[in-house]
């Protein structure tokens, strides 16, 4: 479920609710169980020595990808790396982080910051700021963000070219002249989330919650294809996008906020490590602009290739270092 | 507030049970998509499964068929199924959680159907024939009722089941009870998730005890206890009419 | 007596199987009697009773029920006039006992009324209390639900009744008692009845003719019980009835069927003299004594001393009695047990009859 990566979910209360405890005892067991099974992540654990560095993956493409590319990265830099599957949600990473069952994740600047302040809306489309207020809100955790890349990843509002076309609208702010709400379709977050319908009402003044349905992020591309839907909530670096050919409408007033990507370590792992490993993973980091990731992503949802083998043929391609 | 506390909260705010999304509407769809599920895969199943039972062939690979669809994950079922109407423009309608369902309903309806009819004790069939039934006869008669038991066993497994895995049909647009579900872990909404999960609890368990007590009602013989009582002892004064008049 | 059912050469393969159930049968059952197809299992004799009802269709020849060929109507109408009742009677679970007796008045469409009261009147007839009317089978005891099997069998009054190890599944002495109510049935009704047992005391209890069938379906003999005991047709007959075929026959024949000897015989006011020569002429010891057809007692011939008539001397009761209808094993058994190695043959009004001793018993079985 791709949602968990959606930005403004409503933060986690201090105290874990019930039934997220329960989840995530579920996922952690999942996930023993997966990393059981891929013991062979673990690369050659030669030249360098500390403690394993874990990194955290949720269960949808882009962050399998993106955990892949870093673990390979650093382990072809002489680390001892493996990887954690973890659930859907931000919730059960950032417990993951608390409990010491991973110690790196791949995640995203404003999502993070607007889980971690409790939906205090002061993400924006400001890289610097926003990234600044993450690392303060990172702090107290333990927690550290790396340098973040180029690319970004957020909410991105889709219509396939015929309906562009039809309607005339390539920007957000085109919807406000419909007769009609557009049909949206996307995660069942959507409702709730800042940086979606509340978003989209507050400010391109368009209010699209009667003509929502909610959908499993699976079947969003799909009912999107069939025109089941006129606008879907995908994510800026969906594959499809450029291989359906479809329109992303322009945030032209600013709504959507700079999810780059951002690798979050603890502070021990920095500790242990220091700037060598830092070098390696910003190296990393560099090289993943948007099209990068929509091509990854494409292989992933479209080619249907396995996260490990997109992350190492890409490594091939872009050696670090 | 504790997770109960926010259950009690959801369900006890009027607003949240009516209106297009509220609790009545999705119970009715949760219960409306079951009930379209069940009764197709009914229509398909136990005519199967009595039509194989009776012939007494083919069965096995039947069973093998239909238990196919056991083996498939519902949640990849009901995503092709999205896909398939989707195509046709009606992906967003109750039509693929309710064939989703309806695969799923099958097997377990087929094999008891089947299992029932084919585990005739062999000399009722014989007696059923040798009585003057015609095969009609023989199988309505005397097979159907006999598997009836098995029959309604397999109903209320698949219909327990369908009720309780109509909830996934929130992942592909239907609102049902699942929805609650669905929108309640996106939102972080422990009231909605309770109270999802509660009501279909609920909704499943009272089907798995109407359906157990129709079963009964409709199969009294069933339930009779086997092993009648010993015969009686013969009277002595019948066993010999006649007695010699032997010396005292 | 004419044939209610007649098999002409008729034979039987399963496809599949190298031997034939049945080769070449040919047997002509008489109306109004029990013809009970005994032998081995695996013989062929249930293959026989099935291809009748045809559940099981014969290879080639011909069957006719009352003169009529099976095939030349429709098959449930053929079962419908067969009543058919086999092992572990076959009820249907799913149907009151009343509904299982009704089952063939349903098939053949009677009213309900109609229906009911013949429902009453063989519950009655087969001895099935009316409580036992509204249970299901399994609230029943063997050898009411065997009774149960008959009604139903019954229930469209059927000319022909097959019965396929109908006892298989009751206990000895239950199983003694229903073919007492079969014997006493078939008396009152009238059926032509044929009954398939592995059973030689079975067969030999009920049959008014045997089929001795070997396997494959071979009829060795066919004929009353104690012809087949008396002469075995071949070594597989005489060794399929088994030991004490003389002790067997003797179960199935009556005092009635042996003549019994007039005996030493005087009446109360007869003379000493008189009685002495009456003994002597059967050579006796002692001498019974008759008053007007009545039998009174004995006198020992060491008794005899100077009395004016028998009367006088001590009469002794006659405690070796044995009636027409006695079985002549139990004859027998009084006979050896008795001190003068006789018994008396008394009717059942007390009319004397006659003596029977060892050499009378041993002319009935010639």
């Amino acid at each position: 479920m791709h949602k968990g990566a959606l930005p403004g979910g409503e933060a986690m209360t201090k105290t874990m609710k019930s039934t997220t405890l329960l989840i995530v005892a579920l996922l952690a067991a999942l996930g023993l169980i997966a990393s059981a099974c891929s013991s062979d992540d673990t690369a050659d654990a030669g030249t360098t020595q500390g403690p394993q560095i874990i990194l955290g993956a949720q269960d949808f493409g882009e962050s399998a990808i993106l955990a892949e590319i870093y673990s390979q990265a650093l382990a072809d830099a002489g680390y001892d790396t493996r990887i954690q599957t973890l659930g859907g949600f931000r919730d059960i990473s950032m417990g993951a982080f608390a409990s010491g069952e991973i110690n790196f994740a791949p995640e995203y600047v404003a999502s993070l910051l607007e889980f971690l302040n409790d939906n205090a809306g002061t993400a924006s489309g400001n890289l610097s700021t926003t990234l600044a207020e993450l690392q303060t809100e990172l702090e107290p955790l333990g927690l550290e963000a790396l340098e973040p890349a180029p690319g970004v990843d957020t909410n991105a509002f889709v219509v396939t070219a015929e309906t562009s076309e039809r309607l005339g609208i390539t920007k957000l702010s085109d919807l406000a002249n419909l007769d009609s709400p557009i049909k949206l379709g996307g995660p069942a977050d959507c409702e709730t989330n800042p940086f979606c319908i509340p978003g989209l009402r507050s400010v391109y003044d368009v209010d699209l919650s009667g003509s929502f349905v909610g959908l499993d992020s699976g079947v969003v591309a799909t009912a999107l294809g069939n025109g089941e839907i006129d606008m879907a909530v995908l994510f800026s670096t969906d594959g499809r996008i450029a291989s359906e050919n479809w329109v992303l409408l322009e945030d032209d007033q600013n709504l959507l906020a700079a999810d780059n990507i951002v690798p979050v370590v603890t502070a021990e792992l920095i500790d242990a490590y220091g700037e060598a490993m830092a070098k390696v993973v910003n190296a990393v980091s560099q090289k993943l602009t948007t099209p990068v990731l929509i091509e990854l992503n494409r292989q992933f949802d479209v080619d249907k290739q396995s996260a490990r083998d997109i992350a190492a043929a890409w490594l091939a391609d872009n050696p670090i270092g | 507030m504790s997770a109960i506390g926010e259950f009690i909260d959801y369900v006890t705010t009027a607003g949240n049970w009516t209106g297009p999304k509220g609790l009545l509407r999705l119970t009715v769809n949760q219960l409306l998509v079951s009930g379209i599920a069940v009764v197709v895969a009914a229509a398909i199943a136990v005519p199967a499964g009595l039509g194989f039972g009776h012939v007494r062939r083919g069965g096995l690979a039947a069973v093998s068929v239909a238990n196919i669809g056991r083996a498939l994950p519902s949640f990849a079922v009901l995503v092709l199924a999205f896909g398939v109407f989707s195509q046709a423009g009606r992906g967003l309608s109750i039509w693929p959680t309710a064939i989703a369902l309806t695969l799923l309903a099958i097997p377990p309806m087929f094999t008891n159907t089947y299992t029932g009819v084919r585990g005739v004790d062999p000399r009722i069939r014989d007696a059923a024939a040798g009585v003057g039934m015609r095969r009609s006869q023989q199988l309505w008669k005397v097979e159907a009722p006999i598997a009836l038991p098995l029959v309604m066993t397999g109903i209320r497994v698949s219909a327990t089941q369908v009720v309780a895995t109509a909830t996934l049909g929130a992942w592909v647009g239907f609102q049902c009870l699942g929805t609650l579900i669905f929108e309640g872990f996106a939102q972080q909404n422990d009231g909605k998730i309770i109270t999802g999960a509660v009501l279909v609890s609920v909704l499943t368990i009272s089907i798995e005890v109407a359906l157990s007590k129709l079963e009964r009602r409709l199969s009294p013989w069933a339930t009779t206890p086997s092993g009648g009582p010993v015969d009686e002892p013969p009277d002595p004064t019948l066993a010999s009419p006649f007695h010699p008049g032997r010396p005292a | 007596m004419d044939a209610a059912i007649v098999l002409n050469d008729v034979t039987k393969q399963f496809p599949g199987s190298a031997d034939v159930a049945v080769g070449h049968l040919s047997l002509s059952i008489a109306t109004g009697t029990i013809t009970v197809l005994v032998g081995p299992s695996g013989c062929g004799k249930t293959t026989v009773l099935r291809m009748v009802n045809r559940l099981v269709e014969p290879t080639s020849g011909q069957i006719l029920v009352e003169g009529t060929d099976i095939r030349s109507q429709p098959v449930h109408e053929l079962r419908r006039r067969l009543g058919y009742v086999i092992q572990q009677t076959g009820l249907f679970p799913h149907r009151t006992v009343a509904d299982n007796i009704a089952t063939v008045p349903g098939l053949l469409g009677w009213d309900k009324a109609r229906t009911a009261a013949r429902v009453t009147e063989l519950a009655e007839l087969v001895g099935l209390a009316p409580d036992l009317l509204d249970r299901y089978p399994a609230a029943l005891s063997g050898g009411q639900q065997q009774r149960v099997g008959v009604a139903r069998a019954l229930a469209a009054d059927p000319p022909v009744l097959l019965m396929d190890e109908p006892y298989s599944a009751v206990d000895p002495i239950v199983r003694h008692r229903l073919q007492d109510e079969l014997l006493d049935l078939q008396q009152r009704l009238g059926k032509t009845i044929v009954l398939v047992t592995h059973d030689v005391d079975e067969a030999l209890r009920l049959a008014d003719r045997i089929a001795v069938v070997n396997v494959g379906g071979r009829l060795e003999q066919y004929d009353t019980p104690t012809n087949v005991l008396r002469q075995p047709a071949s070594a597989f007959v005489e060794q399929f009835l088994g030991a004490e075929r003389g002790l067997r026959r003797m179960g199935l024949l009556h005092v009635a069927d042996v003549t019994p000897s007039g005996g030493a015989i005087v009446s109360p006011t007869d003379t000493p003299a008189t009685a002495r020569s009456a003994m002597a002429a059967a050579n006796m010891t002692w001498v019974g004594v008759v008053d007007d057809g009545r039998l009174l007692g004995w006198v020992d011939g060491g008794d005899l001393n100077g009395q004016a008539t028998v009367a006088e001397a001590e009469l002794r009761p006659f405690t070796t009695v044995v009636q027409p209808a006695t079985v002549l094993r139990e004859a027998l058994d009084v006979v050896v047990t008795s001190p003068m190695l006789a018994a008396a043959v008394i009717d059942p009004d007390g009319r004397y009859l006659g003596m029977i001793t060892i050499d009378q018993i041993s002319d009935g079985l010639r």
